[in-house]
């Protein structure tokens, strides 16, 4: 009710100052902080990450080795901070992807209703056809693995994502009377999609990508973890912690330091992606993601 | 409704013939020669022949689809490669053993994570909404092979309560089976609750924000038969598409599970195809895969559908 | 209780939200009550309180909301005081509601039976079958007819005009004392709101019930309600009975609301509506004292360091002015005219020139049924559950209608909503395609012509549309928004633009200063002033206007009729004006042309097709407009059988003929009647014409 009688009229005056929202503000932060060890990674590593301490092999944490040593008595924690840089480029690279694809192919589609339309929402249910997964493990059963491989298999499985939302809220926003209103003036449909619907539906987009990054991110870890990501001796997180699982009982601290390093990245990107969400729209609040 | 089930079910199946031309052509078109790609970059002239006649791989493309597809209509599945046995029996014993995995975990899922999401929309912004949150978050934040390895380390290491890996058949003892389940099965559920719970939240909060919920008010009925009857009934109606959503990532999570708990399923043989180039096997494994991907979504359609009586019933008779 | 009649007694009260606005004092001293067996009306505008009043009552009001004093007295004691489940016991049994939205206040997923038999289930305590067999009689005595089979029905199955009804019937299922109708004839079409208010009105006189009718429409409240309060910004300004308050207004704000209502009858006489100036006030920086004083034309010093307090006057009302009593004749129209530039004149009588500006002929519109999995990837594109799930196959929303606007002149085009109005608008300014047909503008033809063609046609051809807040693209400024056309026709550039900005602004009467704001930062009326500007901008010579003020509050209605009306004198323009309100119609338009399910079945000067109406389906929407001047209009009234969506399709004959008072035989469902032209030019398509003869 107090809705009601706010927004009708109300709108002169405009809350006294826009609180961040505080998920916003702290994942923001968790986010920087794993951004700025991953690119400072080389500087703030003890060790190299590949270098090989045969006289401490399997140590657990100590002043020497702050997350222990592994099997070659490689040191956990450079190895957690070079494993950083790649875990974060895949989820960016694997959104950024699915976003240049992705997002104009759902304005096309959600302005020509019809025949385009059509065409496009029947290729994007064939592709979720395929569960998330199992469409990477089929271009790894044919293709030797490679990280870059493993980003564009999940940008592939995260277009059609992209596609439906931007198609949905392009839906939504041809039935506002102000894209009425620029057709009516004769305006090309490329200004009407780009300067009339765009700067509208961005923030959806935006916040359906943050959620892909975390996606990402997991999906990553676990394709490295089954073997089809990067190759040893790389540094990454979920290799690690699947080259750690023989050592489970010695040392344990192999897999816990790249796991909590991961939980910690995703929580805080999922935190940034709930604080945008609520900034933009806080109706939304809560809503379920899929 | 009828005209509705028929269109679904022709679709599934369009769906599904594309997707075998699709699994067909990735597979053994795309790559250039499949012999060098099965037996790896060292082999022979001799082998490479060997197996393309063993496979009958010069005959042309259609052919050798119309071959494998006609046999994949009669049951046949082919041979694997690597264990030169046929596929079928091979698939039907780990598909078996990997959807106890996926029936027990869908349901500790649905179960567990609607009533977290009705308990949550209910004490909207308290204590239990809050704390349900967090746990969400968690949920969702871990990957599922780390929290795998936090299962073993905790409960079958640290506590000794349960076995850390490995599978028992049920005639070994229905204990003995079912303690071996617990984990796997905790893990899938951990990583999928958290969707299930947040959708259910979300849509109740809208549902307990519609008119004909403070319609329901303004009658006067008890707040039970409101947020039961009037709320949760139209609430679950989204959920159930999330939940068939969450069968897709049930696969990959049952990769994952499979291989961190040691267990002989459905995820593990395909990542032995995979490891070991077993064409026929890969094939096999990735379409009965998906094929059942697709039939969970038919079923989800069809329950939506039977739920929702704007498509039960669609005339407007007054 | 002072009187035993009062079945409910509101004292003081007075009542805020909590908001992130900060607090906001929603009532404010509050007080009137209903008696047995009459019918109170609550007159407001958005933002006045009025369903806040009706919540309270319910005790439905959110946590937000705290009621600072006063009291709900029922039946001895003060709602308020009573434990959350006693409440519960009142509501729906000894108060109930009837919400404005039928289409969002029935549980989609449940029977209609089951919903209408609740009440019973839970107050009476009956059992599922005495309750089923209850809501059956409840839903015939709504008029609702085979209620057996309605029961088994969802609410998607029926009409709204249906579904009210049974909103009402589960309203009355347990013989209330108190009945709350809270708008309950806003969402609905005029044909259909006049049958649920002629159902009202029949349940208030055969019913012992005290009825609260919330509504902002105050020619249905002098119709339906004895008594009237009227609230403004959470306050009663003047509340007494309602034939007084109506024909004797005191407080300058409903002198002012009856005043700016463009009334049938008048069109002829009366160019202009007085509007009252300004918009709602601002909820969260009220003015002092008098909440009214900023917009009012009487107001002196004393007004704004004065509390009003409501002062009785001689007959008995009572008014929130300290001059009412003193200057009780004075009246609105006696000042001076809110805009001197513009001459007041008599709507001269218009003569078409040979040539239509714009000309429809034989327009078709067909619209088909999408492919056939749309309705699947609508479903998993978005988790809205209910919607685009329905979509009948072939519908013809524009069924070979020929119509020419001449330069200067406005038609009105009204209808029921789904007659096709808006496709046949949107088809003449080539915004949906049409199927077949041809529009001429100036002579040429240009249905088919390629958009690159269309460059002088989109200039010459604009659109208003009705929803202001939909109508602004919100990322942009009022100065953007209002330069892009000119940009893209190349009209001016650089420093000129913004000379043409500022004066198309003050062209719809706004500061230049509102080119640097926000569609956010404007009232509801600023935005349609803006939509108004930027349609300007090109300088057009032909404008539709689709429900351009519908959407409007009333106060703010008339300022925008006369706006529109002073440019369109000013700058020669020709307006093709939908409404559905037909005294604004008859109000601003020459010609009238009346749409029943894809046709025009009457068409003609106002005059001819008004006074008296001929056709009977423009005979019904005449009569289903509640008025206040006309009292004899409702001893002739006639009612539209049905409501126009639930109709089956008429393959053959008039398409009116199952609703049709004045059916003359088996020729209506038969032959489709012709048009017949008078020499004046006014088109009737209706058999009674060639009956007559």
């Amino acid at each position: 009710m107090a809705e009601q009688l706010l927004n009708k009229d109300q709108t002169k005056v405009r809350p006294k100052r826009r609180r961040l929202p505080a998920n916003l503000i702290v994942g923001g932060m968790i986010a920087g902080i794993v951004v700025f060890l991953s690119f400072l990674a080389p500087l703030l590593a003890p060790y190299p990450y590949d270098q090989m301490h045969v006289e401490s092999l399997l140590q657990p944490p100590s002043a020497e080795f702050w997350f222990g040593t592994d099997e070659f008595g490689r040191d956990i924690f450079s190895r957690v901070l070079i494993g950083a840089l790649p875990s974060l480029t895949m989820g960016i690279l694997a959104t950024g992807l699915s976003l240049l694809i992705g997002v104009p192919i759902g304005l096309a589609a959600g302005y020509n209703k019809g025949r385009i339309d059509e065409i496009v929402m029947r290729t994007m249910d064939l592709i979720m056809s395929f569960p998330p997964i199992i469409l990477a493990m089929l271009i790894f059963a044919v293709t030797p693995p490679s990280i870059w491989k493993a980003a564009g298999a999940i940008g592939l499985v995260w277009v059609p994502v992209m596609v439906r939302v931007t198609r949905s809220v392009t839906l939504d926003l041809m039935q506002e009377e102000f894209i009425q209103a620029a057709r009516a003036r004769g305006e090309k449909v490329v200004y009407i999609l780009i300067f009339e619907i765009l700067p509208n539906a961005y923030p959806i987009i935006i916040v359906q990508a943050s959620i892909r990054v975390t996606l990402a991110i997991l999906l990553a870890g676990t394709l490295s973890f089954l073997g089809f990501g990067g190759q040893p001796p790389r540094s990454d997180w979920g290799l690690m912690i699947s080259e750690a699982r023989p050592f489970l009982d010695a040392a344990p601290w192999i897999a816990i330091a790249p796991g909590l390093a991961m939980s910690f990245t995703v929580i805080g990107v999922n935190l940034f992606g709930d604080g945008l969400r609520e900034l933009f729209d806080p109706r939304l609040r809560g809503r379920g993601r899929s | 409704m009828l005209v509705y089930i028929l269109k679904r079910i022709v679709y599934i199946f369009c769906i599904l013939a594309v997707m075998s031309v699709l699994i067909f052509a990735i597979t053994q078109a795309l790559p250039g020669n499949v012999a060098r790609m099965i037996l790896g970059e060292f082999a022979t002239v001799d082998q490479i022949q060997a197996i393309e006649e063993k496979l009958r791989l010069n005959d042309p493309l259609p052919l050798q689809y119309w071959r494998w597809v006609s046999a994949l209509l009669t049951g046949d599945l082919g041979d694997s490669l690597v264990m030169e046995r046929p596929v079928a029996p091979l698939i039907s014993l780990s598909l078996q053993r990997s959807a106890i995995l996926a029936f027990m975990s869908l349901f500790c899922v649905a179960s567990i994570g609607i009533t977290l999401g009705v308990i949550a929309a209910v004490k909207h912004n308290r204590a239990p909404d809050y704390g349900i949150s967090f746990f969400s978050y968690l949920g969702i934040s871990v990957p599922e092979f780390f929290w795998g390895i936090l299962i073993i380390l905790f409960f079958a290491r640290y506590l000794g309560w349960i076995p850390a890996t490995g599978y028992v058949p049920l005639s070994e003892g229905f204990g003995t089976w079912l303690s071996h389940l617990i984990a796997p099965v905790a893990t899938l559920t951990l990583t999928l609750l958290a969707n299930i719970s947040r959708m259910t939240r979300s849509s109740m909060l809208e549902e307990l924000g519609t008119n004909y919920v403070t319609a329901a008010r303004a009658k006067g009925l008890p707040e039970r038969v409101v947020l039961f009857r009037h709320a949760l009934r139209n609430a679950l109606l989204p959920t159930i598409t999330v939940l068939a959503v969450g069968v897709g990532w049930l696969f990959g999570g049952i990769v994952v599970v499979e291989t961190v708990f040691a267990y002989p399923g459905m995820g593990r043989m395909l990542l032995f195809a995979i490891e070991h180039r077993d064409l026929p096997l890969i094939q096999a494994g990735i379409l009965i895969i998906t094929a059942i991907y697709s039939l969970s979504n038919l079923s989800a359609d069809l329950l939506y559908a039977y739920l929702n009586p704007r498509i039960r019933y669609g005339r407007t008779i007054a | 209780m002072t009187d035993p009649n009062n079945i409910l007694e509101v004292n003081q009260l007075s009542l805020a939200y909590d908001t992130s606005y900060g607090s906001l004092v929603a009532l404010d001293d509050v007080s009137f009550e209903i008696k047995k067996g009459e019918c109170l009306g609550l007159a407001g505008e958005s933002g006045s309180g009025k369903s806040t009043v009706a919540r309270a009552i319910l005790g439905l009001l959110g946590p937000e909301a705290t009621i600072k004093k006063g009291s709900l007295m029922y039946a001895g004691a003060d709602l308020r005081e009573l434990s959350p489940e006693e409440q519960r016991s009142i509501r729906g049994n000894k108060i109930s509601i009837v919400f404005q939205d039928p289409f969002t206040a029935l549980n989609p997923s449940l029977t209609i039976g089951a919903q209408v038999a609740e009440p019973l289930i839970f107050h009476k305590g009956m059992s599922k079958s005495e309750a089923l067999e209850k809501a059956v009689d409840l839903l015939a005595s709504v008029g609702i007819n085979r209620p057996r089979e309605i029961i088994k029905a969802y609410p998607h199955q029926l009409s709204g005009g249906m579904q009210q009804r049974v909103l009402i019937a589960t309203a009355l299922s347990c013989d209330p004392d108190i009945l709350i109708l809270d708008e309950p004839t806003t969402a609905l079409d005029v044909t259909i709101e006049a049958q649920i208010l002629d159902l009202l009105d029949e349940l208030c006189r055969t019913r012992q019930l005290g009825v609260l009718f919330v509504s902002h429409n105050l020619a249905v409240i002098n119709r339906l309600c004895e008594r009237v309060c009227i609230l403004y910004a959470g306050r009663v300004l003047e509340y007494g009975k309602s034939s007084e308050v109506f024909s004797q207004p005191r407080h300058p704000y409903t002198k002012g609301l009856i005043a700016s209502l463009a009334s049938l009858g008048s069109e002829a006489t009366n160019n202009r509506l007085t509007p009252i100036p300004g918009g709602l006030p601002d909820m969260t920086a009220l003015p002092a004292n008098c909440v009214f004083q900023p917009r009012c034309p009487f107001k002196e010093s004393k007004c704004a360091s004065e509390i009003q307090h409501l002062a009785t006057m001689d007959d008995g009302r009572t008014v929130r002015c300290w001059k009412a009593q003193k200057e009780a004749n004075l009246r609105w129209t006696d000042l001076p005219s809110d805009h001197g530039d513009v001459p007041q004149k008599q709507k001269a009588s218009f003569q078409p020139s040979e040539k239509g500006f714009i000309e429809a002929s034989n327009l078709t519109k067909t619209f088909s049924s999408e492919g056939i999995l749309s309705e699947l990837v609508a479903k998993l594109s978005k988790l809205h559950v209910f919607r685009d799930l329905q979509r009948s196959p072939h519908v013809k929303a524009v069924d070979g209608i020929s119509l020419a606007i001449a330069p200067g002149e406005v038609i009105g085009l009204v209808g029921e909503s789904g007659c096709g109005k808006s496709t046949l608008a949107r088809c003449m300014v080539r915004l949906i395609e049409t199927t077949s047909g041809e529009i001429f503008a100036e002579g040429k033809e240009i249905s088919r012509e390629p958009e690159r063609k269309l460059k002088h046609f989109r200039q010459s051809a604009q659109i208003i549309f009705q929803n202001p807040d939909s109508s602004l693209n919100p990322r942009k400024t009022v100065g953007q928004i209002i330069k892009r056309p000119m940009v893209l026709f190349g009209l001016s550039h650089n420093a000129e633009l913004d000379r043409r900005v500022s004066e198309l602004l003050e062209m719809v009467r706004l500061p230049p200063a509102y080119a640097e704001r926000y569609p956010h930062q404007l009232s509801g009326g600023e935005k349609q002033r803006v939509g108004i500007a930027r349609a300007l901008a090109t300088s057009p010579k032909f404008i539709v206007c689709d429900e351009a003020i519908s959407a409007l509050d009333v106060s703010v209605q008339a300022a925008i009729i006369n706006l529109l009306q002073d440019l369109k004198e000013k700058l020669n323009l020709s307006y093709l004006f939908i409404s559905h309100d037909l005294s604004v119609v008859a109000h601003l338009s020459n010609r009238i042309a009346v749409m029943y399910r894809g046709i025009i079945c009457e068409e003609g000067v106002v005059e001819e097709v008004l006074r008296p109406p001929f056709h009977p389906y423009t005979e019904a929407l005449l009569s289903a407009v509640p008025r206040f001047d006309d009292k004899t209009a409702e001893t002739t009234r006639i009612r539209l059988k049905g409501d126009v969506l639930a109709m089956a399709e008429t393959s053959r004959g008039c398409r009116f003929h199952p609703r049709c008072p004045r059916k003359i035989g088996k020729i209506c469902e038969e032959i489709t009647p012709p048009v017949v032209e008078s020499a004046s030019g006014h088109r009737i398509a209706c058999h009674l014409l060639t009956d007559e003869k």
